[in-house]
């Protein structure tokens, strides 16, 4: 699988050292279809993309995987509440194991396998050097619970979401990786509940939309949708909670080093079905790319100029990007050629 | 829509009318499945193509089969008897995936089960899943008569709390006191005949139950007056399909090569809503609010039809 | 500020004299006040349940309309913590038809509601009615410190010492709104403190 070649010296966590390699930057999921940009249930079918394309498989797979894993572990120990659980997601979290263990195996031979007899399971995961005999079932044959377990073996932040009452609540996940939201906080509440602080949404009926499509996702039929931000510092853990140590970030940014500390930061949303809970899995899978790895492809560099020119204030303001975002298109000017 | 291969490996005769089929895939496991959902078999009758959906009554934790139990219904339109009089163990059969518009309520403090007759189905399933949610079961199992009691051993191996009530013995089931004597926080889930599921959802409204606390599947559409012929004209396609009484609007068009979304195909779910340009809709689903079917511009092809004798749809 | 989805609202109590098995629970006066004007007094085949906490102050004719239920009907706890468990207690009996009924702060309103929800109650079935204190209970993300009783618009976390906006997002679980660090991006830029929540 020729996205998942890792380098052959770790790259460090954070920090300018750490790089994308352009496979990486070819790959990336360019979130913007027009020169505009507004909230909409942007959905398609997940998992159907071109080879080697982010979207190939379901769960992506790449260059980062080790450290975005590593990363998880240290935030873990110092926040164990990044991955927590109502009591009554058990079913949902052994749904999850099986989707991972299952579509790793089958994707990624060459990384993971998952050999089953009965209910006697044997996991291997050659990226971390991690063998795992269990019973699918049994809480006590694992280290800890499952979703715990799993995730921290599975790049991306994972949602589980109990279906019931025609709404979907967001019952248990784990979550290191998110664009500015607490899921302590947010843990319990329903779909409108939890994107309460989302401007305009609402209004355009964008989540009125959103959970009528999701009422009816099939098993068999999983489906995606991008998001967007932009990140100062290729940092990963933005998170409300850690928002003291990473807002202030914003404030050092300059015309001179915007084009390395601007990251537009993309989510690619993942929506299966869980199979025996029939609960919804959300998955975030993040990308992130600097102004000046993006800039390597000229039409993408035009377009984010212009999706942040027509901006609304809103939105612009709910993002975050107040203080840097006419410093964002200036250093964009050049890209812009009129057409 | 994806469909999956499969193999009649062996029927059962579970009483004088029920026939339990046993399904194996032809290529690779199963997809899991969470209890209470159906799959849609391809039935290849003398007739045409016929699609009908059937509850898994097996383990959701099996992944090597599928069981479905079908009642030998002397008014089908064909689906049930081809099964009954023309299947054989060996046939191969197309199926839908499952999918579940009777999903159990997770955090429930109380699930109260009531099956009718085959309603029975979707339940089997709810006994074979996880521990601690049976813990929290009962189930109230109406039969005619007790001396035929379809899934008895099934139901004695999940150990559930089981009521059975004969109707021919004792009546029809005073379905008040049962709803009336349930504690705060129990759902009330009921699948059976019609008449069984609208005094389950009359007497828990009449009793002041919560909204959302009342789930039922149907299993057949609720009694309407009988269908007439219309004409359904495409707009985009410039296409006239025309859909007798016997065929809902969904099968006509498939009959014609239009397909649709679908998933339970008797106006529960509202997967096949399709968008109404002209005309009045006879709206037969029971899924929509009054509301919705108000604006008159969409309608559900699986079960609604035309007041008059034509629709415009946009297809 | 944006009006922000999962803020709570709250409406007049309008107890439905159909349902059979009432709870209410009350911070202040305003519950028995409700439940008289809806119910009368002279149901025999309903179950209601009037909590209150004591003592309560002496006004507007408090012992008159107390004094006008059946005696069964009122229970006086001597504090907040002894009303929820009374009401966790008849919560574990209750048909699952019954309402709640809840008057009072906006903390005192989920506290009750929680533990409700947490016997079993549908939230359809819980009424609220704001007529005490609209102080919140803070939750602090950055250092998950919960303050209660907030009534600025920014406070300094007693937890960590940041100084945090009192944000409109709301978790019913916790009956908690988030707070934020006001002044990440903007150091030392402290909003004027204002009473705001009362």
């Amino acid at each position: 699988m020729t996205n998942t070649k890792l380098p052959a010296v770790e790259p460090p966590l954070m920090g300018d050292a750490f790089e994308n390699s352009p496979a990486a930057i070819a790959r990336f999921p360019f979130p913007f279809l027009g020169d505009s940009y507004m909230y909409s249930v942007n959905l398609t079918p997940a998992g159907k993309g071109a080879p080697a394309a982010y979207d190939e498989h379901l769960f992506d797979v790449d260059e980062h995987y080790v450290a975005e894993m590593k990363l998880r572990a240290l935030i873990l120990e110092k926040d164990p509440d990044r991955c927590i659980a109502l009591p009554h997601m058990m079913e949902h979290q052994w749904d999850l194991l099986e989707l991972i263990m299952e579509k790793y195996s089958q994707d990624y031979p060459e990384h993971f396998s998952l050999e089953r007899d009965g209910d006697d399971w044997h996991w291997s995961n050659r990226l971390l050097d991690i063998e795992e005999r269990f019973v699918f079932g049994d809480v006590s044959s694992l280290p800890c619970e499952p979703m715990e377990y799993i995730t921290r073996q599975a790049q991306g932040d994972w949602i589980l979401m109990d279906h019931r009452e025609g709404d979907f609540w967001l019952d248990a996940g784990t979550l290191t990786l998110p664009a500015d939201w607490s899921l302590r906080f947010d843990l319990g509440m329903s779909f409108d509940e939890w994107h309460g602080p989302v401007p305009l949404a609402h209004e355009a009926g964008v989540f009125k939309r959103a959970k009528q499509f999701l009422n009816r996702i099939r098993p068999d039929e999983p489906w995606q949708r991008l998001n967007w931000t932009i990140t100062i510092g290729r940092r990963w853990d933005t998170s409300s909670d850690t928002y003291h140590e990473w807002g202030p970030d914003r404030l050092t940014v300059t015309p001179e080093n915007v084009g390395k500390k601007a990251h537009l930061r993309v989510e690619l949303q993942v929506l299966p079905r869980l199979a025996r809970s029939n609960g919804l899995l959300f998955q975030i899978r993040t990308y992130m790319l600097s102004l000046e790895e993006l800039s390597t492809n000229p039409a993408w560099a035009k377009r984010l100029r212009r999706v942040l020119q027509t901006l609304p204030p809103e939105i612009s303001a709910y993002k975050g990007m107040t203080l840097y975002r006419e410093m964002m298109i200036d250093w964009l000017e050049p890209f812009e050629d009129g057409i | 829509m994806s469909t999956l291969s499969v193999r009649i490996a062996r029927i059962q005769r579970e009483s004088d009318s029920i026939s339990r089929f046993t399904l194996e895939s032809t290529d690779g496991a199963l997809p899991s499945f969470s209890a209470g959902s159906h799959v849609i078999l391809h039935l290849p009758t003398s007739g045409g193509e016929i699609r009908n959906a059937y509850s898994l009554i097996g383990s959701p934790f099996e992944r090597g089969h599928y069981e479905i139990a079908v009642l030998r219904n002397p008014a089908s339109r064909g689906g049930s008897s081809y099964l009954h009089l023309h299947a054989c163990e060996g046939d191969l059969l197309k199926i839908s995936p499952p999918c579940n518009w009777f999903s159990i309520h997770v955090p429930a403090r109380r699930h109260l089960l009531i099956a009718g007759g085959i309603g029975i189905t979707p339940f089997l399933a709810y006994l074979q899943s996880r521990e601690d949610w049976v813990r929290r079961m009962e189930l109230v199992y109406c039969v005619r008569d007790a001396r035929e009691l379809p899934f008895a051993e099934a139901i004695q191996a999940s150990r559930v709390r089981v009521t059975v009530h004969e109707s021919q013995v004792s009546g029809y089931l005073d379905i008040e006191r049962l709803l009336a004597r349930q504690l705060l926080g129990t759902h009330v889930y009921c699948c059976g005949p019609g008449g069984l599921i609208d005094a389950v959802t009359a007497s828990a409204e009449h009793l002041g139950w919560p909204k959302g606390t009342v789930h039922f599947e149907r299993f057949s559409p609720a009694i309407f007056p009988s269908a007439q012929p219309f004409e359904a004209r495409l707009a985009r396609s410039n296409r006239k399909v025309t859909v007798p009484p016997e065929l809902s609007l969904l099968e006509a068009l498939e009959r014609d090569g239009v397909d649709v979304p679908y998933s339970c195909r008797i106006g529960g779910c509202g997967t096949c809503e399709i968008a109404v340009r002209e005309g009045s809709i006879d709206h037969r689903d029971h899924c929509w609010t009054d509301d919705e079917r108000a604006c008159g511009k969409r309608m559900l092809a699986c079960i609604s039809r035309a007041k008059n004798d034509h629709l415009i749809l946009d297809l | 500020m944006n009006s922000v989805r999962s803020k709570p609202e709250y409406h007049p109590l309008v107890i439905d004299p159909k349902r059979r098995h009432l709870v209410i629970a009350s911070e202040g006066m305003a519950g028995a006040k409700s439940v008289k004007l809806a119910l009368g007094t002279d149901q025999p085949q309903r179950f209601v349940r009037i909590l209150q906490i004591s003592p309560l102050r002496e006004d507007e004719g408090v012992t008159e309309t107390l004094a006008s239920f059946p005696p069964e009907w009122i229970c006086m706890l001597p504090s907040e913590e002894f009303l929820r468990v009374r009401l966790r207690n008849l919560m574990r009996l209750a048909p699952a038809d019954a309402a709640l009924y809840l008057t009072g702060s906006e903390r005192f309103l989920w506290d009750c509601a929680a533990v409700a929800e947490g016997s079993g109650m549908s939230r359809n079935r819980i009424q609220m009615e704001l007529s005490g204190s609209a102080a919140r209970r803070l939750y602090c993300p950055h250092c998950k410190t919960v303050t209660e009783g907030v009534t600025t618009n920014v406070i300094c976390c007693p937890g960590c010492g940041h100084w945090l906006e009192v944000r409109d997002h709301f978790s019913r679980r916790t009956g908690a709104y988030a707070g934020v660090r006001v002044d990440a991006e903007a150091p030392g830029q402290i909003p004027k403190v204002m009473e705001v929540f009362l």
